[in-house]
């Protein structure tokens, strides 16, 4: 009898009850309730002294970050499970044990590695966020500095209540306005570390003074809370963690892939005069090329600043007496470039990606070069032009004190 | 006893026996009999409330009494047929005046309220137009209300709709045909074209459907509306009402047909296309631009009313990762101890809402407020704060309430409230993929679709530039190339 029923229905039919009951075979595999699962939001990687890895999973306790929900209770907005294991993996299952509900991955904003697992190589740690489907791969990646990464995600912070979105949002300020700080994603960071001719370089988070009560609420009710901060970079060999510079020195870094948005230096002129002068726009253009198997590096520097301060008498009439500002500025820059390239020679990791340039530029040297290139940049010469112009003086001309000495 | 239902031939008694036995004993069947001396008996029948007494009285029994001494015919009284003939010829000042001979042309203008004369063994009445119902005056439109634009609507009644529109195209190619329909009810109804504008094989196909309509009665213009769309069954409406005559006259421009029902005041066009819906007569009243984007707002608020608790449901149960991180936190905390599932939770609330919206409908006027009053206070805020629902499904639920009251048109709208439930349920079982998966066979079912034999996506499948001008922007009317004609054009 059924038979005779569905031989009523049209083909159309058929095939549209068909498609649309297919449909109804995945039901729900993926429905999940929101309140039904918690937000991985940050996840520590350490290395415990036994050489066993220790994994910190912070997931949110939403109704302790926004005051909207009836149910709102008083506490830390996040909490942090741990996990030991012998791989990364295995640790990170170990904390999914003592998770209440089961762990949600697309909300992971930040993974924090120590500074024990840095120095032994990166790809292994980032090997399982890689391959899990539900991490985003614009998840950030930062390291750990005299501090452990626990630490890092533990210590509470003002203003926004998740550390891990604090944390994520302090590297973005840093790149954004200062321009001394470097966030890779878990991506970036893969394809870097494989591309030939350009190493990562990524900054370094570190707690302040060493104080036991960060992951207490008591922490967030001073007016100076210590919370983590950006205290330089580290620069990799491949995977491998080689070196670190402190806070500003990256710069150069994102000058030479043209990343750098915003940024301050303070330059000395003259005598016992200095200048501030804020990067508007800076744009670089390298040149890589060998000769007689000694690499030529030049990196071309155009930049537009305006002056935001002038520390001693000066008098700023027209724009000839811009010139020994700018020209101080550049001189700055220039040898903030050669000292990072200097450094990055010392290292033989090519951070600023000379290699990098020569493979677009000749390509044929760089199929020969390409497995000699870091012991052949170490013996690189190099040549940096920086060209900064002043756009305004500001609000003002000549500098305070210069109108003081005018009226007295 | 069968009636007989030929040619008349009795005296006053009989007929009247006759009279009862064809309507019943109503009560509103009044008989005027008068006994002429050495003259022909005569009697004037006429049923009450229907009929103008005004005219009865001034123009047949007056005039009747006063020739009736004098005329040489009334004295005469087997010469009746004269004597008819003599009355609607020289004496009845009525402007509709006829002479009829058989039972039914007698009952039926008897309901239809006109005023029938006999005389005494006639075989012939006069038949005297004295029509009159009580109608409402002319007012506002209740349902399509504008800002700017005429404030007159349609009545009751047909006359007063068809010239309401004849007024404004006073043309003499405006057609207006009368026929009437329904087996018991026996409705006017008028088709309304311009000659020269209007696609003839689509006025064929009109005509065809409204001629083969059998139906019993017919009380509203939704009774014909179905007998015009095609067979297949669809959510979406395929002809348009409307109770403004600036609208209809505005169609009847583009060479669409109109079709007035008597005894309600909404009209209908057709063919009708999907943007039809999106547009009202405020378009072409207002300045093109703050028109344009208007249109714009309502083909919007109207795909949001379609979609928002689907995507919501979706998103939320199936897709968290694309959410920002801030608002998925946010969701969750208000989320927090809610007991229902979020299809659930969306489920009841949207069926709360259209409890609430038919509820007030069908109010009495006098506990009106206790309705809001219930549906705000204690469904609105109570049950968010006793934890039943989250506070943002309420949100999602008022947001989509209230989009759908954007779209101008009530039968589209009610499209949107049908298939919302379909994206719903959808979204939850499998995500945004059950989403597109609905949209692409919605979007199929309509592609497939027409009205009349026009397809019901026009300007835009298939795509005809020119009429891009007034589709979902409008030029201004300067700059628009053709005015009128659409629908011919266009297919």
């Amino acid at each position: 009898m059924v038979r005779d029923m569905i031989g009523t229905f049209s083909k159309g039919f058929k095939v549209l009850a068909i498609i649309s009951l297919c449909s109804f075979l995945a039901a729900c595999s993926d429905y999940k309730e929101v309140n039904q699962i918690s937000f991985a939001i940050g996840v520590a990687l350490d290395k415990e002294n036994d050489g066993t890895y220790k994994a910190t999973l912070q997931v949110v306790n939403p109704s302790n970050v926004t005051s909207a929900s009836s149910t709102g209770g008083q506490g830390p907005a996040i909490l942090n499970y741990q996990g030991q294991g012998r791989t990364v993996g295995e640790a990170m299952w170990k904390s999914f044990e003592k998770l209440p509900r089961p762990a949600s991955f697309p909300h992971l904003e930040i993974v924090v590695i120590s500074e024990a697992i840095a120095k032994e190589g990166l790809l292994n740690a980032l090997e399982l966020f890689d391959r899990e489907p539900d991490v985003r791969l614009s998840t950030a990646v930062t390291v750990s500095h005299n501090s452990s990464a626990c630490s890092i995600l533990n210590a509470l912070t003002p203003l926004n209540k998740i550390p891990s979105n604090s944390l994520i949002s302090n590297l973005e300020n840093i790149k954004k306005v200062a321009g001394t700080g470097q966030s890779l994603t878990i991506s970036q960071i893969i394809q870097y570390i494989k591309d030939d001719g350009q190493e990562v370089a990524i900054s370094t988070v570190a707690l302040p003074k060493k104080k036991k009560s960060t992951g207490d609420l008591s922490n967030l009710e001073k007016a100076s809370p210590t919370s983590p901060e950006i205290d330089g970079t580290a620069f990799f060999k491949e995977d491998k963690w080689v070196t670190w510079s402190k806070n500003h020195e990256i710069r150069p870094v994102l000058i030479a892939y043209n990343e750098m948005k915003s940024s301050y230096i303070t330059a000395p002129f003259e005598k016992h005069k200095f200048v501030t002068a804020h990067l508007l726009t800076v744009k670089s253009k390298k040149y890589t090329t060998v000769k007689d198997g000694i690499p030529y590096l030049k990196m071309n520097v155009k930049g537009i600043a305006e002056i935001e301060e002038i520390k001693g008498l000066y008098t700023l009439e027209n724009d000839k007496d811009l010139q020994p500002i700018e020209k101080s500025v550049e001189e700055e820059i220039k040898k903030e470039i050669k000292k990072m390239i200097a450094l990055t020679q010392k290292y033989q990791t090519d951070t600023l990606g000379f290699g990098k340039q020569l493979s677009f530029q000749h390509p044929s040297q760089w199929k020969y070069y390409r497995k000699s290139w870091s012991s052949l940049y170490q013996k690189a010469q190099t040549e940096v032009h920086v060209d900064i112009s002043i756009k305004t003086a500001g609000s003002r001309t000549h500098s305070n004190q210069f109108q003081r000495g005018e009226t007295q | 006893m069968a009636i007989q239902r030929g040619l008349i031939n009795e005296n006053i008694e009989q007929f009247k026996v006759h009279l009862e036995k064809e309507l019943g004993a109503n009560s509103d069947l009044l008989i005027r009999e008068f006994q002429l001396h050495n003259r022909v008996d005569l009697i004037i029948v006429y049923i009450d409330g229907i009929c103008d007494k005004q005219v009865i009285e001034t123009s047949i029994i007056k005039p009747i009494l006063e020739v009736c001494n004098d005329s040489f015919y009334f004295n005469e009284p087997n010469r009746t047929t004269e004597l008819n003939n003599y009355l609607k010829d020289q004496v009845l000042s009525a402007s509709e005046v006829e002479i009829a001979s058989t039972w039914d042309t007698i009952l039926s203008s008897l309901v239809s309220g006109n005023t029938v004369i006999f005389f005494n063994k006639s075989s012939e009445v006069l038949v005297i137009g004295t029509k009159s119902i009580d109608s409402r005056s002319i007012s506002e439109p209740t349902t399509q209300v504008l800002v700017r634009g005429p404030k007159d609507s349609f009545t009751e009644k047909i006359r007063t709709n068809s010239s309401l529109v004849r007024s404004r195209i006073q043309h003499p190619s405006l057609r207006i045909e009368f026929s009437k329909l329904g087996e018991r009810t026996q409705t006017d109804i008028a088709i309304l074209y311009i000659e020269d504008l209007v696609d003839a094989s689509i006025l064929k196909k009109v005509k065809e459907k409204v001629k083969n309509i059998k139906i019993d009665g017919i009380l509203e213009s939704r009774y014909i509306e179905s007998f015009l769309e095609d067979e297949t069954y669809s959510p979406f409406p395929r002809t348009f009402n409307t109770e403004r005559p600036d609208v209809m006259a505005g169609n009847l421009l583009e060479g669409r047909i109109g079709i007035l029902v008597n005894g309600t005041p909404f009209g209908l066009i057709c063919p009708t296309l999907l943007m039809d819906h999106f547009k009202t007569a405020e378009d072409y009243y207002e300045k093109s631009d703050i028109s344009s984007l208007m249109r714009l707002l309502r083909i919007f608020s109207f795909i949001i009313s379609l979609l928002t608790p689907g995507v919501y449901v979706a998103l939320v149960t199936h897709h968290i990762g694309m959410i920002p991180t801030n608002l998925a936190v946010s969701i969750a905390a208000q989320r927090e101890g809610v007991p229902f599932p979020t299809v659930v939770e969306i489920f009841l609330l949207e069926v709360t809402f259209e409890i609430l919206r038919e509820a007030g409908i069908r109010i009495p006027r006098a506990s009106g407020q206790a309705a809001s009053i219930v549906g705000a206070l204690i469904i609105g805020q109570g049950v968010v704060e006793a934890g039943f629902v989250s506070s943002v499904s309420t949100i999602i639920v008022a947001l989509t309430a209230i989009s759908s009251f954007a779209v101008p048109q009530y039968s589209i709208g009610a499209t949107g409230r049908i298939l919302r439930f379909v994206f719903l349920f959808m979204g939850a079982f499998i995500g945004l993929y059950g989403i597109m998966l609905s949209l692409f066979f919605i979007g199929f079912h309509i592609a497939k679709l027409n009205s009349f034999g026009v397809p019901y996506l026009l300007p835009v499948t298939p795509f005809n530039t020119a009429a891009q001008q007034d589709n979902f922007i409008r030029m201004p009317w300067r700059q628009m190339k053709r005015k009128n004609n659409k629908i011919r054009d266009e297919k």
